[in-house]
């Protein structure tokens, strides 16, 4: 007859608190026993929700169930490198001429990091483009092929692929790309970057009364690209 | 059901004593710093150990998914921590049969307390078992059971960290993006934790399509393979071997 493990057995072995040879034989059990093995997919899903969740922490002397901080391994750094980018870009924007538009390079931030971490390959492609070099990102971002069948994954290639072909001289074909894309891909902070990058290579490209529009939409937006726009326009006038 | 009353014999049951002796540390400690460390333990100890005597009662009093469970089951556990900061407990001791009796009580009230405000009526039918479906014993007689976990551990292993846990969390604890993205080793938006999502099972489902096998159709086992392989990445349990 198969005695199943207990649930409070199960719960002790998902809290660490087994010996060695106890963890050995619940699980060797629980490997060949379906409904073992659900109870334990459910105990732990209770703790691993628990941990994802507000925890308790000292403040002022008292426990208070405080909001976890999100994501300061990517956010911090990319915070700090999308601030160093804007604050160069808006540098840039004052000592440039008036009809030159300054090159804009999107920011390789945390949720770009999500592109590398199911193969490296999308690693070596921004490789070029994180150190600004142009003619080398285009390179490496046409010889990196996405998983053939992800949209957004080839999308956010070719964003990056059409911002790198702008800044390396090559507006035209970059507008090309951008204009070939199905941004609806991406999430909204990626389709406010191809649509800066566009207007780079629209204004690039002479198409002055397409780039006015562009801007003049982007301007009328909240947040960072709206920003931006309002920045342009008030370096234009 | 293997533990089928909340009232029961407690002894072999580690839990309780493991959050006895944390209750009894926190007493005697006055850093901030070891306080947080066991406030960490004590929260997940009192989560599961909640949550446990919330689909116990649940048997008696009616239902509640897993996601009203564990909401439950994080406002009690506040009140059981912050009955254990004021230090109004007159009983004497803490003991690990008192422990499982205030948590059973805790949790009861939680649940009888939540099932009121949702106006339910008693539910029999939906017993606790309903909440863990069985996958069928012939699973056990899988003969390409040992081939399918092998070739999973193996696409598993070739992903990075962060997507398989984003996988594992979602696909075997069913939990939704939003508390993904906030779990200690992701640290991602929701947005992104989408992304990863699509693509890592793009990935597996590559992985082994080209070994011969459908990644749908997991086996008993599967779970405790996975879940050994990247427990390291979650609660970090360790072997109680030296306590």
């Amino acid at each position: 007859m198969n005695v199943h493990i207990t649930e409070t057995r199960l719960m002790d072995l998902a809290a660490g608190l087994l010996s060695s040879a106890e963890q050995r034989d619940v699980t060797g059990h629980v490997r060949s026993c379906a409904e073992c093995e659900n109870r334990l997919r459910l105990i732990v899903a209770d703790r691993e929700s628990a941990r994802s969740g507000p925890a308790p922490a000292l403040s002022d002397g008292k426990i208070q169930l405080a909001r976890k901080k999100r994501r300061p391994a990517i956010l911090v750094p990319a915070a700090i490198a999308a601030a160093v980018v804007l604050v160069v870009a808006v540098g840039i924007l004052v000592v440039n001429h008036k009809d030159s538009v300054p090159d804009y390079w999107i920011p390789i931030t945390g949720e770009t990091v999500i592109l590398r971490t199911v193969d490296d390959g999308m690693t070596d492609a921004l490789r070029a483009y994180q150190a600004h070099d142009a003619k080398a990102a285009v390179e490496e971002l046409r010889a990196f092929t996405p998983f053939s069948d992800d949209p957004a994954a080839s999308t956010l290639r070719d964003v990056y692929l059409a911002s790198a072909l702008v800044n390396a001289g090559r507006s035209s074909e970059g507008l090309e790309l951008l204009e070939s894309l199905t941004l609806n891909f991406l999430p909204g902070q990626w389709r406010g970057h191809a649509r800066w990058v566009r207007y780079v290579a629209l204004r690039r490209t002479d198409k002055n009364k397409e780039a006015d529009e562009v801007l003049d939409t982007l301007a009328e937006e909240p947040g960072e690209m709206g920003d931006k726009a309002r920045a342009e326009l008030q370096r234009l006038r | 059901m293997s533990d089928p009353s909340p009232i029961e014999d407690i002894s072999g049951w580690k839990w309780p004593g493991r959050l006895t002796d944390l209750c009894e540390s926190w007493k005697r400690t006055t850093t901030d710093r070891e306080r947080n460390r066991l406030l960490s333990e004590m929260w997940l100890l009192l989560n599961v150990g909640l949550t446990y005597y919330i689909r116990a009662h649940g048997k008696a009093y009616g239902h509640v998914d897993p996601e009203e469970a564990r909401d439950i089951a994080s406002e009690k556990a506040m009140v059981f921590l912050h009955r254990l900061e004021s230090g109004s407990d007159p009983e004497g001791p803490t003991s690990p049969a008192r422990i499982c009796a205030y948590v059973s009580t805790l949790a009861r009230n939680g649940l009888v307390d939540t099932l009121r405000k949702q106006g339910r009526k008693r539910d029999f039918a939906q017993k606790f078992e309903s909440a863990i479906a069985t996958r069928g014993s012939e699973a056990e007689a899988n003969l390409l059971q040992d081939r399918f976990i092998q070739a999973i551990c193996d696409c598993v292993s070739q992903l990075s960290e962060p997507a398989r846990m984003v996988w594992f969390l979602r696909a075997f604890l069913d939990m939704p993006s939003k508390k993904i993205s906030s779990h200690p080793s992701i640290k991602m938006s929701a947005a992104g934790v989408d992304m990863l999502l699509s693509r890592t099972r793009r990935a597996l489902g590559s992985c082994m399509n080209q070994k011969g096998l459908n990644a749908e159709d997991a086996p008993t086992g599967t779970f405790v393979a996975l879940w050994e392989l990247l427990r390291g990445n979650m609660s970090e349990p360790k072997s109680n071997d030296d306590q």
